[in-house]
């Protein structure tokens, strides 16, 4: 398998013989310590509004009103005229002013190279200088003294569009004589892919027991943070500085360089130390951070620019939006024994860095957790005039999820088999195992992680409970799902695609002359609780006291090159166990002794060596090293400081078995979830609060998802979901009445202390099958449910018709 | 989401805000909690080239009092005092009953009662809440006093018959008899977000199935909030007998006319409505004859 770790950085069989120090990052340390959590409940967080720069100006966008046309002309007189506003820039503008607009850093770009035949990539503008493609796209920016002029200068703007008819249906966009919406994209086919069995399917279909057709569907929705984006840029003596609430800073440095024709040594990206959230949703560069920063440059002065709500929603990133058609041949027992998939991707309009890469990764190596001999599937990625797709966790695969676990529930049904049954027959039981589509899963035990939760959720007694009930007339039902998460690309067609990205984990940890320590992580922390993780395992790994700790991220010129969301726990382990070595030899020297590892003890900055006591402060171990330089041996370097790099010999794959119980109140049209089951295998679990806290915010995002969140355009065009009054969010009055939350831990020897890393961001993924199964058993499977979200007049509309066909003679 | 330039005005008397609104009238608006207005401003959807800022205006405007058979809620007396308040849930239990239903605990320490009943929003409850308990609005202006009931003062969606120039000082809810119940439900996407369709009944159950005294309003199912009094004729007459039951159902579904969303069709929120008054119904008459 392919892997781009740097030279040296991979973990060593030393570090992994000192796994069996596991840290308990939740519950036994002597003292509470969260890095994260006292700023914040204390009012002193920093996000990015709070940041304040002298002469600093406030830039607004216009944006499009409809969702497609032309710019015919932009009279600007008006606005530039207006109070306050310093300046005025369209797309015109723009485009030849900027050395280029798609960044080399950006993934779609690698990945039309590299394949070509595939991938159609649209043309692409900061700013567009004449077509329009969804309602919501940015056409000009106005910079005024501050964000209220500069609102009232776009509304001064005179746009003159024709406006054209827009291709909403991902469908219709695909057919053959739909318009084409962007020149260089024929047939509107952003992506095409053929993943899957070399070998035909031959008879497998003909003889099979059972095949089922059905067509699961997951429309537009996602999972946008509540702290939506923002820039600040400043040039000065040649420097840009660029504070950004971006997912992936060092990423946005060389892409912003690029654009804006500048060394990437002289930019420097920071995301501010608090982020309010991100899931994905600010990982790419979007074309506004671009624009903010030329016009500091352009300006002089810092610019601001704070995104409101509304254009968050309507600018995107969206996601889901899949139709799946699955073709599945089952035996008389439930064995899966072949699917064929047509999946037909709705990624919007314009580019935003991922773009069709999200069905296009899960797609081609889809993580399910089943043993399927003969797999095949299609993917087409269809424009449409739609705000674009881009990642919201998890990531691409909801609906892949949704789409399988619908149809293990159909199939059981059919063939009168439990859920829990068809799920058992068809795990994949022996580990690593590579899927039909490339895929490698490993380390894991998904028949032990199911059989956890049908115990701690006791589904078979609720099952047979809810049986009972529904005898009394409540509409009562249990559902269960399961999934397999995993955070990197794991085949060779996706990864190939991905590799233009750093994938590996990086952290510098120096030490002071005090024997202080600052880590320098390049990750930027969205919430979770990161800064405090990267400081305990530190602490436990180089022996130094906590409070002489200090966690920086975020800021490029400070961090080595890293991608977001990355393992900080095994990196900040193997810097710190390195950097303790570093400690040692400086120790060993002043005790007169052979640095021998295991001869020291090291712990709350005291250094003890063990074979006769003696002990010395690491302020006098790293004040000796740093400040008096004369004491280390000759030709020795006063380095106490060490950056290590960090990607995992292979992808390690976590899995989750859900189960929800709940009531159906069809007369209105709405759910209510008695209790949520979840057992995930995370391999070892090192902060279990922390964890905890996690996964039941993924439970109510995927729950949200299911049924209240969607983002859902009119016939011409235009979001009708555009403040979170319609886009609804999920909020604590709709969470389930009981939440039971277990783990079954299977080690993976990819990481230092065994851990997974990646078991909180598909969460989500498990959850929107587990309900609507859940819901189908209420109605005794009278009801056929395939495509979500749900909402309260869909719902009772599927109460009416089961009530109808129940009365229907027979 | 930066409001339109407007002027901001704080007076510190009745009368100089009375004077203020007399000389900027339609141009302006009153900003008491501010939980509806500044978010319509932030979308510029209202512009008011004036604002006037009910916060230094003490006395009345700040109290809930109690007046022979009255209550009465100042302009400034939040959700949050109303729902603390003793008098009102002995004299008016309904209020503080519906007032639960309104957003969240952030938006009523700030919300006002007044503030909701100018505002008339067709899918909040307290205006259907004010037609079945026959609340009176008192509006001043510089020119003098006068006092409009609940049914004269909705004149439509967002529309009432409050002057550019006067302010709504008090709304007065008549002291409710002790063997009224109450009872309201709504349905909405989110707890505390605005119904897709509600229901509130208050009623004095007689003999039987027989109903002593019955009213019944809807909201957030209508373009306004509707005091239903073809449904009120059918169960007065009828009782609360299945027959009545089916004949009140019908009435409710004459008098409507939802409308169609993504989330909720014409024909859902008629059956859903129906639903919902068979069950405030139920609950009422199933309440302790003094609740607690």
């Amino acid at each position: 398998m392919n892997n781009c770790t740097p030279a040296g950085a991979l973990w060593t069989a030393s570090d992994a013989a000192q796994r069996d120090e596991e840290p308990d990052l939740g519950q036994t340390d002597p003292f509470v310590y969260n890095a994260d959590g006292v700023a914040l409940l204390t009012g002193k967080g920093a996000y990015i509004a709070d940041l304040r720069l002298p002469g600093m100006l406030d830039a607004a966008f216009a944006r499009s009103p409809i969702a497609r046309g032309r710019i015919r002309a932009i009279d600007r007189a008006a606005a530039l005229a207006a109070e306050g506003v310093h300046f005025v820039a369209t797309g015109a503008d723009i485009r030849d002013a900027v050395a280029r607009t798609l960044p080399r850093a950006s993934m779609v770009l690698h990945a039309s190279e590299h394949a070509p035949e595939q991938f159609n990539l649209p043309s692409y503008h900061l700013l567009p200088p004449d077509a329009l493609h969804y309602e919501g796209e940015a056409l000009a920016v106005v910079v005024a003294a501050d964000r209220y002029l500069a609102e009232d200068a776009v509304e001064m703007l005179e746009i003159d569009c024709e406006e054209q008819v827009p291709v909403l249906d991902p469908e219709a966009s695909l057919s053959p004589g739909c318009e084409q919406l962007f020149e260089d994209v024929p047939g509107n086919m952003a992506l095409e892919g053929r993943f899957g069995s070399k070998d035909e399917a031959g008879s497998l279909f003909d003889s099979a027991h059972l095949v089922l057709e059905r067509r699961y569907r997951m429309n537009r929705s996602g999972n946008p943070p509540l702290e939506a984006l923002g820039v600040v840029a400043q040039y000065e003596n040649r420097r840009l500085t660029v504070w950004s609430t971006i997912q992936r800073p060092q990423i946005l440095r060389i892409a912003l360089a690029d654009i804006l024709g500048i060394p990437a040594s002289r930019v420097r990206v920071i995301a501010p130390q608090n982020i309010g959230g991100g899931f994905g949703w600010k990982s790419p560069m979007y074309r506004e951070t671009a624009v903010i920063a030329w016009l500091a440059m352009k300006l002089g002065r810092p610019v601001r620019w704070i995104e409101d709500r509304t254009e968050a929603l309507k600018k995107g990133v969206h996601e889901r939006d899949q139709i799946w058609d699955m073709k599945a041949a089952f035996d008389a027992d439930g064995k899966l024994l072949g699917l064929q998939s047509e999946v037909i991707a709705d990624v919007g309009s314009v580019l935003v860095d991922m773009y069709g890469l999200l069905p296009a990764r899960m797609s081609a190596t889809l993580p399910f957790p089943y043993d399927i001999p003969w797999m095949r599937t299609h993917l087409r990625c269809a424009i449409t005039n739609k705000a674009p797709m881009g990642v919201n966790r998890p990531a691409g695969r909801m609906p892949a999820v949704w789409a399988i676990e619908r149809l293990m529930d159909d199939a059981a049904q059919r063939l009168n088999l439990s859920p829990a049954q068809i799920r058992m027959r068809n795990f994949v039981q022996k580990f690593p195992y590579t899927s039909p589509l490339g895929a490698v899963l490993s380390d894991s035990d998904y028949l032990g992680t199911m059989r956890k939760l049908l115990d701690v959720f006791q589904f078979e007694d609720r099952r047979g409970q809810a049986r009972q009930l529904r005898a009394q007339g409540k509409r009562i039902g249990v559902g269960l799902a399961a999934c397999v998460e995993v955070c990197r690309p794991l085949c060779s067609f996706g990864g190939a695609l991905f590799y233009n990205q750093p994938q590996y984990a990086a952290v510098t940890l120096r030490m002071y002359p005090d024997g202080s320590v600052s880590i320098m992580s390049g990750d930027a922390p969205q919430g979770q609780m990161r800064h405090t993780t990267m400081a305990k395992i530190t602490a436990r790994e180089l022996g130094c006291d906590l409070e002489a700790i200090e966690v920086y991220t975020g800021d490029t010129l400070l961090s080595p090159v890293t991608n977001s969301n990355t393992d900080v726990t095994s990196v900040c382990a193997i810097a710190a166990r390195r950097l303790r070595r570093k400690v040692i030899g400086v120790a060993a020297h002043l005790l007169k002794v052979e640095p021998v590892n295991e001869h020291f003890d090291c712990r709350r900055g005291q250094l003890t060596y063990t074979p006769d006591g003696r002990t010395l402060s690491f302020r006098e171990i790293a004040w000796s090293a740093i400040m008096r330089p004369f004491l280390l041996p000759d030709g020795a370097t006063p380095d106490l400081q060490e950056t290590a790099y960090l990607e995992a010999p292979y992808a390690p794959t976590s899995f989750a078995a859900h189960a929800a119980m709940v009531e159906v109140d069809e007369a209105i049209g709405k759910i209510r979830i008695l209790s949520y089951g979840f057992v995930g295998d995370c391999g070892k679990v090192l902060n279990p609060k922390g964890l905890a806290t996690a996964i039941t915010a993924g439970i109510a995002t995927g729950i949200s998802n299911t049924t209240h969140e969607a983002y859902i355009y009119d016939e011409n065009g235009q979001l009708v979901t555009s403040n979170l009054k319609d886009y609804a969010m999920l909020t604590a009055g709709e969470m389930p009445l009981e939440l039971i939350i277990d783990h079954h831990d299977t080690p993976t020897a990819a990481t230092v202390y065994g851990h997974k890393r990646t078991i909180t961001e598909g969460v989500p993924a498990g959850v929107a099958p587990a309900i609507a199964n859940a819901i189908i058993d209420a109605f005794g499977g009278a009801v056929d449910l395939t495509e979500i979200p749900l909402f309260p007049g869909a719902l009772w509309a599927l109460g009416r018709k089961a009530a109808q066909s129940a009365e229907a003679p027979q | 989401m930066k409001p339109a330039r407007f002027e901001y005005h704080a007076p510190e008397t009745l009368a100089q805000c009375l004077a203020l609104l007399a000389e900027h009238g339609d141009e302006s608006a009153v900003l008491a909690g501010g939980q509806s207005l500044l978010p319509l401003m932030r979308f510029r959807l209202a512009q008011p080239a004036h604002l006037i800022s009910l916060r230094g205006l003490g006395g009345p405007l700040e109290r809930i009092e109690r007046r022979g058979g009255s209550l009465y809620i100042g302009a400034r007396v939040t959700y949050t005092a109303v729902q603390r308040s003793a008098e009102v849930r002995e004299g008016c239990p309904g209020l503080p009953r519906s007032i639960e239903l309104i957003a969240t605990p952030a938006v009523r320490t700030r919300g006002t009662v007044c503030g909701n009943l100018c505002q008339a929003d067709p899918a909040s409850e307290l205006p259907a809440v004010a037609l079945l308990l026959e609340a009176r609005m008192h509006l001043h202006s510089a020119e003098g006093t006068r006092v409009v009931a609940a049914a004269d003062f909705f004149q439509g969606p967002y529309m009432t018959a409050r002057r550019g120039n006067e302010l709504l000082v008090a709304v007065e809810f008549p002291v409710r008899p002790a063997t009224e119940r109450f009872a309201i439900r709504e349905i909405t996407r989110l707890r505390g977000g605005f119904p897709m369709s509600g229901v509130a009944v208050a009623l004095t159950p007689g003999a039987g199935s027989a109903l002593e005294s019955v009213a019944v309003a809807c909201f957030g199912v209508h373009s306004q909030q509707l005091r239903l009094h073809a449904v009120e004729q059918v169960l007065r007459q009828r009782g609360r007998t299945p027959a009545a039951l089916q004949a009140a159902g019908e009435a409710l579904d004459a008098a409507i006319h939802p409308h169609s969303d993504p989330f909720a069709s014409e024909a859902y929120r008629r059956s859903a409505t129906r639903t919902l008054l068979e069950r405030v119904l139920a609950e009422a008459c199933a309440q302790p004859s003094n609740p607690p």
